[in-house]
């Protein structure tokens, strides 16, 4: 249960990171195509 | 129980420290004593079981190949290459031996360290990644250190989720990124430090989602903007012309500017970000943190901790640490591990005393370079009855019979491994980097310092020589050995000379950026100046009501304290010796944000 709980945890704070990489890549292909 | 603050004199430098409440419950808690260095020698002494680069060539002392190595040919212990060192041909335990009770337990460890095969460089799951250490899952990077999902970088030092970024350090998801630091989001960036989200901007400080930027301080949201003038469209492109960053002499008028503009603003006293109940510098989404330097992204509950990051909880004295672990002390780098004490280079592994690098190993105590073990103490396998029999004994013999160094420092259970028993030299960890000695002054510390070797490149072209604007630079400058500006006159591992790749100068070619004058390791010695040290200093906001104290800085908005000085005090990481004009958050909230 600990284990299970950490791991939960673990991902509440690497999506994030994995999402602000997703917006960052979207971010810069439409700068390029803007620009 | 109740403890109360508590002065002690540091051992080391021999300065009073205060032992809090806080932190004896935390000793408490993990069952240590409580420490007898001050934080600040804990931490050098810490650092100087770190190193990056310089890397040195060697041979495998396993299977006879040519190898680089971040050990220099004076240590005496065996070197493996990556393959050999994960291979099956050698186990930690083939080292294991008895525990003697009539030495110290640390002299019996320096032994065992002396003989157990060190591993050259270390990389996990990279490919193509040359002259490089410590990367995850990179690829195609070169002299490129503890990257993670990086994709070709050169001369990069921490890079997360970035490409094609040349001397770039601390940056997450750039891509495009010259001379970089500290940085998350940004494409297309040079000589931009300590700002997020910002777009083809080039020379910025502390700046929020700009594009179009150039030569920029505190700024957010802006487009367009010269030296923090605001343009328009087609004026910003037009003035943009004049800073053509191909030729070396623009480039060097555009830094001074910067850097100009950089003094006269004030500065924020830290850079925390998403955190609260904080004391520290270059911090993001942490809590209850006391004297933490970058750290990022769920640190909880802990105290002296430098670079940590990702669930770090509860732990004391650690540098780069994180990555779901809690409950450590005296750690240096560590991941995925509860429950480590004075111990190295310990990953997926719990219940770690002085251990220096173990890979998903649990109840160690004294052991070295050991994978998969359990219950061992100086390399030795025990079951768990003989462990828990025998590590009380060795904890209390370690009272009794401490380690006494040449300067006649004792290490008693409850010290981190003393400085002497480091396979790098002062000069060549990180150490150095933040606490910079002269030869002299480490010596007399007890430190080691590496003599190094003349070097004798041929030189065919000096940096003064070197053509101006990078359009008329040819592929024959791949053919040269540039000699470093420094000449080997710096304190930072100067090479004192230096190739241009192929692949670099097609990058300086794409970005119009004039060749370098420095060689990699001086311009990272350059770049990691901009960090502050990770140390605090009292000070007080310097906004004197309408302006900065001597005047630099004219307020352009009536702050809360009105035209009497501001009497905020912080703990800021800027010594009050530096230049900068550092006010408290509500003063520089009111000026910048």
């Amino acid at each position: 249960m600990k284990t299970l709980k950490t791991k939960l945890e673990y991902l509440k704070q690497v999506l994030p990171m994995l999402w602000q990489t997703v917006k960052f890549r979207i971010k810069v292909w439409w700068h390029k195509i803007k620009n | 129980m109740e403890y109360k603050n508590e002065t002690k004199n540091c051992q080391n430098c021999k300065k009073d420290f205060i032992i809090e409440p806080e932190d004896f419950n935390f000793y408490e808690k993990i069952q240590v004593p409580p420490p007898t260095w001050c934080p600040e020698c804990r931490l050098i002494r810490r650092l100087a079981y770190r190193e990056d680069r310089p890397l040195y060539k060697d041979k495998c002392d396993n299977c006879g190949e040519d190898i680089i190595s971040v050990y220099n040919e004076n240590n005496s212990f065996p070197i493996y290459c990556p393959s050999c060192w994960w291979g099956d041909s050698w186990d930690g335990t083939d080292y294991g031996r008895n525990y003697d009770f009539s030495k110290p337990f640390l002299e019996q460890f320096k032994k065992l360290l002396e003989i157990v095969p060190y591993q050259a460089t270390s990389q996990k799951n990279s490919t193509n990644c040359l002259y490089s250490n410590g990367n995850t899952r990179c690829k195609d990077c070169t002299l490129s250190f503890d990257g993670y999902e990086s994709i070709n970088c050169y001369n990069c030092q921490g890079s997360g989720f970035s490409r094609d970024s040349i001397d770039s350090d601390i940056v997450l998801n750039g891509d495009h990124t010259y001379e970089t630091l500290s940085s998350d989001g940004v494409y297309n960036t040079k000589f931009v430090y300590f700002s997020d989200e910002c777009l083809d901007c080039s020379f910025l400080f502390n700046c929020v989602g700009c594009s179009h930027c150039f030569g920029c301080v505190n700024l957010r949201n802006q487009k367009y903007k010269i030296f923090n003038k605001q343009y328009s469209k087609e004026d910003y492109k037009k003035e943009l012309e004049k800073w053509d960053l191909g030729d070396y002499k623009i480039l060097q008028n555009a830094q001074e500017k910067f850097w100009e503009l950089y003094y006269k603003l004030p500065r924020k006293y830290a850079f925390i970000t998403n955190s609260y109940n904080i004391k520290g510098d270059d911090i993001k989404s942490t809590r209850n943190c006391q004297t933490c330097f970058s750290t990022l992204r769920g640190v909880e509950n802990c105290k002296f901790i430098f670079l940590g990051g990702l669930l770090l909880k509860d732990s004391y004295d650690v540098n780069f640490g994180g990555v779901t672990s809690e409950l450590l002390y005296e750690i240096n780098g560590c991941e995925k591990s509860q429950r480590g004490f004075f111990s190295r280079g310990c990953n997926e592994s719990n219940d770690i005393e002085y251990t220096d690098k173990a890979y998903n190993c649990s109840y160690l105590f004294g052991c070295t370079k050991l994978r998969n073990k359990k219950y061992c103490i100086l390399n030795k396998q025990y079951t768990k009855e003989q462990y828990e029999e025998l590590v009380p004994k060795i904890r209390e013999h370690m009272m009794n019979m401490p380690y006494v160094d040449k300067l006649g420092r004792i290490y008693r259970y409850g010290e981190f491994f003393p400085s002497g028993f480091s396979s790098w030299t002062y000069n060549e960890s990180w150490a150095q980097k933040y606490f910079p000695l002269t030869k002299e002054e480490a010596l007399e510390k007890g430190f080691k310092w590496y003599d190094e070797k003349k070097r004798d490149y041929k030189i065919t072209i000096k940096a003064e020589n070197l053509l101006d604007h990078i359009n008329d630079v040819s592929d024959s400058i791949l053919n040269e050995v540039i000699e470093c500006e420094h000449n080997g006159t710096c304190n930072e591992q100067c090479t004192t000379a230096f190739r241009i790749l192929p692949n670099e100068l097609g990058f300086y070619k794409q970005m119009n950026l004039a060749l370098p004058h420095l060689c990699p390791t001086c311009r990272y010695g350059q770049r990691i100046k901009k960090k502050n040290p990770p140390k605090l200093w009292h000070r007080k906001c310097m906004c004197n009501g309408v302006e900065s104290e001597r005047g630099i800085y004219k307020n352009t908005i009536k702050h809360s304290h009105g035209d009497s000085p501001c009497q905020n005090e912080f703990e800021t990481a800027i010594s009050d010796e530096r230049r900068e004009i550092v006010y408290c958050e509500k003063c520089y909230q009111a000026e910048f944000v």
